[in-house]
C-alpha cells in the first residue's frame, strides 16, 4: 500500500470513529477519494452538501 | 526484480552530440573537469526516466525544448536510449516519445519516473539551509506525498471560504437588525421580537394589532381602508410606499469603503509585471485544461508535437510558482461578487422608485435625474466587473461624486412625496395608518431577510464544521505519517551520520514536522547536549555531509526497488579524512545499487579508486575519465589512468595548464595522506577546506619531531620537501586563472610535477609499493601491507 492510500485509509478511519461526523458525508468523500476528486474544494462542498441533506432525510 | 543499467546511448542532447557508455549493469566512476560534459550525461539519465531536467524547470526564459538539444541539432534529433539488464531490454526517449517500460521493470519505474534517485550538489543543501517549507517540497517528492498536499490545500481553501461566508452572514445580520432597530425606533436583537415592538406602535397610534407578520399585506389593505380618501387610496398607498422606501439613503459609505477595497487589491495586481505573469496563469489554466480535455498531443497553439504528460506536468509547476498572485486574483474574484450585488440591488430599488413616480408630473425633475442615475449606476457596474477581471481600475472618485447626486435625488424624492401626502390634507389618525402601512411593511420586508440570511448562516455554520473536521483530521493524519516516516528513517539518518563523523558530539538527528504548518519540516541535532539548528554550530562540510545522510536515508527507504543512484559532483566541501568515511558509507549500506557518481575533484577520484580496492569492488565499477570536450565532439572519454600517467601526457602534450592543475590536485592529494599517516595535527578550520600550506607545514613539522635524528629517512624526506616548496608556486600560478601563467614553461611545469612525485614516492615501501604507516604503539613507520616480504621500516621518537 503506497503512503497515499495509507493516509486516506487512516483519514476515514478517524472520520467513521468520530461520532459527530455524518456518515453520509464520509460516504460521499470514500467516493471523491475512489474517483479521484478529492482535490476540488468544490467538489468537497458538493459532498458535504449532499451528505448533509442525507442526514436531514435519514 | 533488480534491473540494471547495460549501456546508454545519447545523442543531440546538451552538450553531447552522440555518445555511447557501456557500463555492463556496473557502477560508473566518473571524472572531469567543470564544463566538460559530466552533468550532460546526468541529465540525460534524468531526461530518459523523467522526460525533464529538474532544475531547468521553472527557470524563467529557460526550457527544455530550447536548451535540452545540442546546439548543432533540433529538437526532433534528441534521443536518449538506455540498454537494461537482464534481458537487454531497450527503451528510448525523445521529446515525442516517452518508454514503456515492460512489467519487470515496472517499480524501478515507478521509483525512476519521480527523478529522486539524483543527488547534485546545488540539491544536497535544500535539505538542510532552505526554508521549512521547501525541505518539505524536497521530501515530500522523494517519498511521494506532494499530491496529499494540494488535496490538503483545497481543504483548508474550502474551510476558509466558509469561514468568510459565515463572516459576511454575520455583518449582514447585523446590518438587518440595526436597520430593524432604526425602523422600529428602538432596539431589536432578534426576529421574534418585531411583532411584539410592532403591536406595541399600533397600539400607541390606536390601530389594530397584527396577529402575525405573515398577515402583514391583508392587515395594510384593512387599515388603507379606513382612510377617508378612498377616491386618492391608490396615490396616497403609492406616495406611502415612496416616503417608506426612501427614508433611509440609498448608497451608505459602507460600499464605498467595500469599493475602495477591492481597488486598492487590483491596483497592485494591475501593475505591469504583475499582470502579464497573471496572464500567464490564465493562458495556463486554459492550456492546461485543452490538454487535458482533449487528451491532445499536438500543440493546439504551434500545431507542433508534444509530449502530452511532460507538458502538463510543465504547466503543473509553473502554475504553483505563480499561485500566489492567482490567489490575489482570485480574492479579488471572491470580494467584488457581493459588492457588485449591491450595486446592482441599488439600481434595482431606483427603477424600481423611477417606475413609481413615474404617474406624479410633480416629480418630473426627479424622474430624469433617476433615469440618468440607472445609466451612470449600470456604467458603474461594468466597470466594476471589468477591474474585477483586472482591465482596469475602479474610478472610485467618479464614483462618490455619483454617488451625492444620487443620493441627493433620492432625498428630494423623499421631500416631494411627504409634502405631497401633505397636500392631500390627510386627518392625524390617517397619517398614523399610513405610517403604520410602511411600518409593517418594512419590519415584514426586513424581517424576512434576516430570517434568510439565519437559514444561510446556519448552513454555512454546519458545512463549517465539517470542512474544519475534513481538513484538521486530514492535516493531523498527514502530519502524523510523515512524522512516523521521518521517525522511520532517524535511525538511518543517525548512523549514516556517525559513520562520517566518528567521535563527534553531535547526536540525535531529527526531522520534525513543524507545529502550526501545514506543510514544513524542520532539522534538530544535538550538539554539544544542546538541541539546535544544524545551521547554528556545524561547518559547511557537516551540512554537507547531513544533506547527504538525510537523501540516502530516504533512498534506502523510499527507493528499495530501484537500485540507480546518482550523486552528481556533489562532494566539494567535505574534507579527505571525512570522504573516505563517504566510501565507506556508500560501499558497506549501498552496495547493491548501480552508482553513478561525478565528480570534478581528482583527489576525491582517487580515494573513491582506492576504496574500490579497499572493499574488494573493483570489478564493479567502471573508473572513466572525461579528458576532453568541444563542441563538436562532445565529452572524450577514456578509462582510467593512475594520474602521474596523465600528468605525464600532458606535458608530452604542452598542456601546461592541464598539467599544472592535475599536479596541484595530486600534491594535496599526498600531503593530506602524509598527514593522515603520520598523524600530523593541522590546524582546526572551521569550513573544513584544507588548502596545501595549511596541511603542508605541519606534515613537515611533524615528520621532524617525528623521526629520530640520524635516520636517513628523514634526511631525505626534508630535502624533499625543500625540492618542493622551491617549485610549489608552479602549482597555484597554473591551476587559477591568472595572466602570469602564459610564461610559465612546461619545464617548470614538469619540475614542480617531478617534486611532487618524488616526495610521494618516498613515502612508499621500495619493496611492494604501498604507503607507509604509522605505528604508534611500535614507534615506527612501517610498510603498511602486511604481506609485504621486506618492509620498510623507520624508528620514531
Amino acid at each position: 500500500m503506497g503512503i497515499q492510500e495509507e493516509i486516506f485509509g487512516v483519514f476515514f478511519k478517524k472520520l467513521e470513529e468520530d461520532e459527530k461526523f455524518p456518515n453520509s458525508i464520509l460516504e460521499e468523500l470514500k467516493i471523491l477519494w475512489e474517483n479521484g476528486e478529492i482535490g476540488s474544494q468544490e467538489k468537497i462542498l458538493e459532498a458535504i452538501k449532499r451528505g448533509c441533506e442525507n442526514v436531514s432525510k435519514d | 526484480m533488480s534491473a540494471k543499467i547495460k549501456a546508454i546511448n545519447i545523442h543531440a542532447f546538451r552538450g553531447i552530440p552522440d555518445l555511447e557508455l557501456e557500463l555492463d549493469g556496473k557502477s560508473l566512476l566518473l571524472r572531469g573537469e567543470n564544463g566538460t560534459g559530466k552533468s550532460s550525461i546526468v541529465e540525460a539519465i534524468e531526461f530518459f526516466f523523467t522526460g525533464e531536467i529538474s532544475y531547468l524547470a521553472g527557470t524563467k526564459g529557460i526550457s527544455l525544448q530550447r536548451h535540452g538539444p545540442h546546439v548543432n541539432f533540433e529538437p526532433d534529433d534528441v534521443n536518449v536510449e538506455i540498454t537494461f539488464d537482464p534481458g537487454s531490454v531497450y527503451l528510448n526517449r525523445t521529446f515525442a516519445f516517452s518508454p514503456s517500460p515492460p512489467e519487470q521493470f515496472k517499480d524501478y519505474f515507478q521509483i525512476t519516473q519521480k527523478g529522486t534517485f539524483i543527488l547534485r550538489r546545488s540539491q544536497i543543501l535544500a535539505f538542510i539551509t532552505s526554508k521549512p517549507a521547501d525541505r518539505f517540497r524536497t521530501i515530500g517528492s522523494i517519498i511521494g506525498i506532494e499530491p496529499l498536499d494540494e488535496i490538503e490545500r483545497e481543504m483548508m481553501r474550502l474551510r476558509d471560504d466558509l469561514k468568510g461566508e459565515i463572516h459576511y452572514e454575520e455583518k449582514e445580520i447585523v446590518r438587518l437588525i440595526n436597520e430593524l432597530s432604526e425602523i422600529m425606533g428602538k432596539d431589536i436583537t432578534k426576529v421574534e421580537e418585531v411583532l411584539l415592538a410592532l403591536n406595541e406602535v399600533l397600539q400607541e397610534a390606536n390601530l389594530p394589532l397584527i396577529k402575525s407578520l405573515d398577515d402583514v399585506d391583508k392587515h395594510a389593505e384593512e387599515m388603507l381602508r379606513t382612510v377617508k380618501k378612498a377616491e386618492i387610496i391608490d396615490r396616497i398607498g403609492v406616495l406611502n410606499e415612496i416616503v417608506g422606501e426612501t427614508k433611509t439613503a440609498l448608497i451608505n459609505e459602507e460600499i464605498v469603503s467595500d469599493l475602495t477595497r477591492l481597488d486598492d487589491k487590483v491596483k497592485s495586481l494591475l501593475q505591469e509585471h504583475v499582470k502579464l505573469e497573471l496572464s500567464i496563469v490564465d493562458l495556463l489554466e486554459t492550456g492546461q485544461k485543452v490538454i487535458e480535455k482533449g487528451e491532445m498531443n499536438i500543440c493546439p497553439l504551434c500545431k507542433q508535437k508534444i509530449d502530452r504528460e511532460r507538458v502538463l506536468a510543465e504547466i503543473d509547476t509553473r502554475l504553483k510558482t505563480l499561485q500566489g498572485l492567482s490567489e490575489n486574483a482570485s480574492e479579488v474574484r471572491s470580494i467584488s461578487v457581493p459588492i457588485i450585488d449591491k450595486l446592482r440591488e441599488i439600481a434595482d430599488k431606483l427603477n424600481s422608485i423611477n417606475s413609481k413616480i413615474d404617474s406624479f408630473p410633480e416629480l418630473e425633475e426627479e424622474k430624469i435625474q433617476v433615469a440618468q442615475a440607472i445609466d451612470a449606476l449600470n456604467d458603474f457596474v461594468d466597470k466594476v466587473t471589468s477591474a474585477r477581471d483586472l482591465r482596469n481600475e475602479i474610478p472610485i472618485q467618479a464614483f462618490n461624486q455619483q454617488k451625492d447626486e444620487i443620493n441627493g435625488a433620492w432625498r428630494s424624492i423623499s421631500t416631494k412625496c411627504r409634502q405631497l401626502l401633505d397636500d392631500i390634507g390627510l386627518t392625524e389618525k390617517e397619517k398614523r395608518v399610513l405610517s403604520a402601512v410602511v411600518l409593517i411593511g418594512q419590519a415584514r420586508d426586513k424581517s424576512n431577510d434576516l430570517s434568510m440570511v439565519h437559514s444561510e448562516l446556519r448552513a454555512y455554520q454546519n458545512q463549517y464544521e465539517f470542512a474544519e473536521k475534513i481538513f484538521s483530521t486530514f492535516s493531523e493524519t498527514k502530519k502524523a505519517k510523515i512524522q512516523e516516516i521521518y521517525n522511520s528513517i532517524r535511525g538511518d539518518i543517525q548512523s549514516f551520520y556517525s559513520m562520517l563523523h566518528p567521535n563527534e558530539p553531535h547526536k540525535n538527528i531529527e526531522l520534525v514536522v513543524a507545529l502550526g504548518r501545514r506543510a514544513s519540516t524542520s532539522v534538530k541535532i544535538e550538539s554539544f547536549g544542546r538541541e539546535e539548528d544544524p545551521r547554528a554550530l556545524t561547518s559547511e562540510g557537516h551540512l554537507d555531509s547531513l544533506g547527504l545522510c538525510i537523501f540516502l536515508a530516504f533512498v534506502k527507504k523510499f527507493n528499495e526497488d530501484c537500485p540507480l543512484l546518482v550523486l552528481d559532483d556533489v562532494i566539494t566541501t567535505i574534507d579527505a579524512r571525512h570522504r573516505e568515511n563517504i566510501c565507506r558509507l556508500l560501499h558497506r549500506k549501498f552496495g547493491d545499487k548501480q552508482l553513478i557518481i561525478t565528480t570534478h575533484d581528482g583527489v576525491w577520484y582517487e580515494q573513491l579508486r582506492a576504496s574500490q580496492r579497499a572493499y574488494g569492488v573493483n570489478g564493479n565499477f567502471k573508473n572513466l575519465i572525461i579528458v576532453d570536450w568541444n563542441v563538436d565532439t562532445g565529452p572524450i572519454i577514456r578509462p582510467y589512468k593512475p594520474r602521474w600517467e596523465i600528468i605525464q601526457e600532458k606535458i608530452v602534450s604542452g598542456d601546461k595548464k592541464g598539467a599544472g592543475n592535475e599536479g596541484r590536485q595530486y600534491l594535496e592529494w599526498c600531503i593530506e595522506k602524509i598527514c593522515e599517516i603520520t598523524q600530523a595535527q593541522a590546524p582546526f578550520k572551521i569550513s573544513g577546506r584544507y588548502e596545501v600550506w595549511d596541511l603542508l607545514i605541519p606534515a613537515k613539522k611533524r615528520i621532524g619531531d617525528l623521526i629520530k635524528d640520524g635516520e636517513s629517512f628523514k634526511t631525505i624526506i626534508l630535502e624533499k620537501f625543500m625540492d618542493l616548496e622551491a617549485t610549489i608556486i608552479m602549482g597555484n600560478l597554473l591551476s587559477h586563472h591568472n595572466p602570469l601563467a602564459e610564461d610559465v614553461s612546461i619545464e617548470e611545469v614538469k619540475s614542480f610535477c617531478d617534486r611532487v612525485h618524488e616526495l610521494h614516492q618516498v613515502f612508499l615501501c621500495p619493496t611492494c609499493g604501498h604507503f607507509i604507516n604509522y605505528f604508534r604503539d611500535l614507534k615506527i613507520l612501517r610498510c603498511s601491507n602486511p604481506k609485504c616480504g621486506v618492509p620498510v621500516e623507520v624508528k620514531t621518537r
